[in-house]
């Protein structure tokens, strides 16, 4: 069972005093919701992984600079997503201005009976580096197009022609799934 | 259709973390990290010492670089295009920094983080000033002081950007759940 936030405002006072099963109990509430937000950006386990411990490493250093009327699982977040951009742009990936002429046939009225999650998660996985980290900010993780521009040194337009090619991309792996046929 | 989806990925947020993570590997790695940052108390005596003495004799560099960024005119004295165009810079940067003063959120690790790189951009626009005199080349000079104003101006923009995040994390957690306090 989850714990409610009292609890967790319990496990995290422990764990500013340096308790460590404070800090696995912790760890164990959000390290698969972390680790799941990390596998989207990189679709690598090992770099995936490493993002992971850092951010609990750094969260853990930091855990008396966590204000408690926040919550701490949109702390630990934005520390996952800091530390994944931060590693995105270490490879200087560039992302592009593209054209502005995506066509969706994709229909998606029943989406929710007809496509698992599992099924866009996978999807989302398959996209290129720099669709990926776009649709990832700006659909899972709500960032707006020009948080997402900061973020990654683009200007606003890159990042939306960016997130549609992502989407159109996305649509097309979904299609065969959807429609149960290839198309 | 294209809000549908993206409404039917955020209101099922939790059903896309379907990856499960090394939960055990990854926490022994975090687990280690920290024992080894346990050290023996003369250890840390000693390390205080050096640092409070080293801190008395930088702490006013440290808080020129942080709070007080580059904002001197160093150019105008050789090109009058050259100090225009630096001047924008300054002011842009008193501005962004404007900002940054104006928003009270306590500093996460990641704004931590952001601050530590203005600081070392800092120390490479010193050491480019100082070198001003000595070369021939100013538009060089120059082009290298304009690149660490741009580079101070992301690093800012990120900075503002995770604040008003914060802030807005604040205010929206307060509001659906109250406060949690931790003492």
């Amino acid at each position: 069972m989850t714990p409610d936030n009292k609890e967790i405002s319990q496990i995290i006072k422990r764990c500013c005093k340096g308790d460590n099963s404070a800090k696995f109990k912790l760890y164990n509430l959000y390290v698969k919701q972390m680790y799941n937000t990390a596998i989207r950006f990189f679709n690598n386990q090992m770099i995936a992984e490493d993002i992971v411990q850092e951010s609990f490493i750094a969260a853990f250093d930091n855990i008396k600079k966590f204000k408690g009327d926040s919550n701490f699982g949109a702390w630990l977040k934005r520390i996952v997503i800091n530390k994944s951009i931060t590693e995105i742009r270490k490879n200087r990936l560039q992302f592009e201005e593209l054209t502005d002429s995506v066509s969706n046939t994709f229909s998606d009225n029943n989406i929710e009976s007809d496509i698992t999650a599992k099924q866009i998660h996978d999807a989302v996985k398959e996209l290129p580096l720099s669709a990926r980290t776009i649709l990832n900010l700006y659909i899972f993780e709500n960032y707006k197009h020009k948080e997402i521009a900061q973020m990654l040194d683009i200007t606003e337009s890159t990042s939306k022609t960016q997130y549609k090619r992502a989407k159109q991309i996305l649509f097309n792996i979904l299609k065969p799934a959807y429609y149960g046929t290839e198309v | 259709m294209e809000q549908r989806f993206n409404d039917y990925i955020q209101n099922n947020r939790d059903q896309f973390d379907i990856e499960e993570p090394n939960s055990a590997k990854m926490w022994e790695v975090i687990n280690n990290s920290h024992k080894a940052k346990k050290i023996s108390l003369p250890v840390i005596i000693a390390r205080v010492a050096a640092v409070a003495i080293l801190l008395l004799g930088i702490t006013g560099v440290v808080f020129n670089a942080q709070l007080l960024p580059a904002n001197k005119y160093v150019l105008a004295k050789y090109d009058k295009q050259l100090g225009e165009r630096e001047k924008e810079y300054v002011a842009q940067v008193k501005q962004k920094m404007k900002l940054i003063k104006s928003n009270k959120t306590d500093d996460t690790e990641i704004v931590v983080f952001l601050k530590n790189e203005l600081s070392e951009i800092d120390t490479v626009y010193n050491k480019v000033v100082s070198n001003i005199g000595m070369s021939g080349n100013i538009e060089s000079i120059a082009n290298t002081i304009f690149d660490t104003y741009e580079k101070r101006l992301l690093i800012m923009g990120r900075i503002i950007n995770e604040k008003q995040k914060q802030e807005r994390d604040d205010r929206s957690l307060t509001i659906a759940m109250g406060t949690l306090t931790i003492d």
